[in-house]
């Protein structure tokens, strides 16, 4: 691999790896001043992305080509917004808040089901009849896992000297190997991303790398 | 009538959602798309309220000459000269698509890859606690970091197997439980809003 240490996009993207990468040394203003335009960058982008994908295509397409008016009204909620900033007028902008917020709620008590469910079923249901004997175990042990995680978030319940108590010191203990797993994991996506940065400047930018 | 009224529009949408949801003649409606675009223009029409609030704050260090003013410079003009770009380009234009591609790509992941360093000291100073929970948490964090990288393997002949079991069994087990666990607060919540009980988004707006 052949180094293309000038090319334009070669080195931009090595100048911004490396300045973030000077934050491990110590915080210093180069990582402070990409830090500021990543920021303002990934916001523009944002809404360059939100302006192409809904705001142009509902006024241009849908109320001024195909004549959908109905679509005005979201459009005025979603400006009632900036009310917030005018403190006589301030409670203007609980009107899109409310709607938000309401639209949330019923669709959480609408959809949710249908993703929770098959969960709660696979735990219950089917921990029997799998293929080998150590899938049954394994089952099972979902099974024991889910129910006495479940029981540490019990806090309105007694639980000293209790089934209930018992269940949840141990379920305590499935959270922990569960969070432990969990970051685990997540080390080692990040390591991954580390590596691809390294092979990006020692092998596209450097031409290090055979 | 300046906190009642949002409360009904709260509860006739959820209402209608939940309508469209369960109802037969709800779902004829076909009420769910409409109220579905409606949520979605609405809320991109207020991605500028960000906008707004950033101006606000950084207009204001630049203008008090605020200890890395500077910073804030470069902040207002990628995010106008970036903003301006994509709206006029679309965010796959070519320069548009060139600057996401060598600008934003290689930060965001090298921000992530940053990551790995400080969470990994994170669990070094919470391994030094000795407490018997910190001690599993790490001990499980390590089968897995190297049970799924080659390493693992190598080392010892089953790591592998063993990372599997642990992210197949308990790991499920517990994310399960802490999922149904806050998939009941989701719906608590969700009733209480519909109910009229949680207002807290009401609040911060002034109230007479």
């Amino acid at each position: 691999m052949g180094a293309n240490i000038f090319d334009p996009a070669n080195l931009t993207g090595a100048i911004i790896t490396l300045a973030v990468l000077s934050f491990l040394i110590k915080d210093n203003p180069v990582f402070d001043l990409f830090q500021h335009g990543f920021v303002g960058l990934y916001f523009a982008y944002s809404i360059g992305l939100t302006y192409h994908s809904y705001i142009r295509p509902t006024i241009v397409d849908d109320i001024v080509k195909k004549g959908h008016y109905s679509y005005v009204i979201p459009v005025i909620l979603g400006l009632l917004v900036y009310f917030m900033f005018v403190p006589s007028m301030n409670w203007i902008a609980r009107y899109p808040m409310s709607f938000w917020v309401g639209y949330g709620a019923g669709y959480i008590l609408a959809f949710q089901p249908g993703t929770l469910m098959p969960q709660i079923y696979n735990t219950f249901i089917r921990f029997y009849g799998k293929a080998t004997f150590l899938d049954n175990l394994n089952a099972i042990l979902l099974f024991i896992g889910v129910i006495t995680a479940l029981a540490y978030f019990f806090f309105t319940v007694r639980k000293q000297g209790t089934a209930v108590g018992l269940a949840a010191e141990t379920g305590r203990w499935v959270i922990m190997i569960a969070l432990g797993a969990a970051f685990g994991s997540t080390v080692l996506y990040r390591i991954t991303l580390f590596v691809g940065r390294m092979q990006f400047l020692l092998g596209d930018w450097l031409g290090l790398l055979k | 009538m300046r906190k009642e009224l949002p409360i009904i529009v709260t509860v006739l949408s959820g209402l209608v959602v939940i309508f469209s949801r369960y109802f037969h003649y709800g779902m004829q409606l076909g009420l769910m798309d409409t109220l579905d675009k409606w949520y979605l223009v609405s809320a991109s029409f207020a991605i500028l309220l960000g906008v707004v609030n950033m101006v606000k704050i950084h207009w204001g260090y630049i203008r008090r000459r605020k200890e890395g003013w500077w910073n804030s410079i470069v902040l207002l003009l990628c995010l106008f000269g970036y903003g301006a770009l994509t709206v006029q380009q679309t965010v796959d234009g070519p320069q548009a698509a060139w600057i996401y591609n060598n600008l934003i790509t290689p930060g965001d992941s090298t921000m992530f890859a940053l990551i790995a360093f400080f969470i990994s000291s994170a669990a070094y100073r919470a391994f030094r606690v000795r407490t018997k929970e910190a001690t599993v948490l790490l001990i499980t964090a390590v089968i897995v970091l190297l049970g799924k990288a080659p390493i693992g393997d190598a080392l010892i002949n089953g790591w592998g197997t063993l990372a599997d079991w642990i992210l197949k069994v308990p790991n499920t087990g517990g994310f399960r439980a802490i999922i149904i666990g806050a998939a009941i607060g989701a719906f608590a919540t969700g009733f209480r809003i519909l109910l009229g009980l949680e207002r807290a988004h009401l609040g911060g707006t002034g109230t007479k």
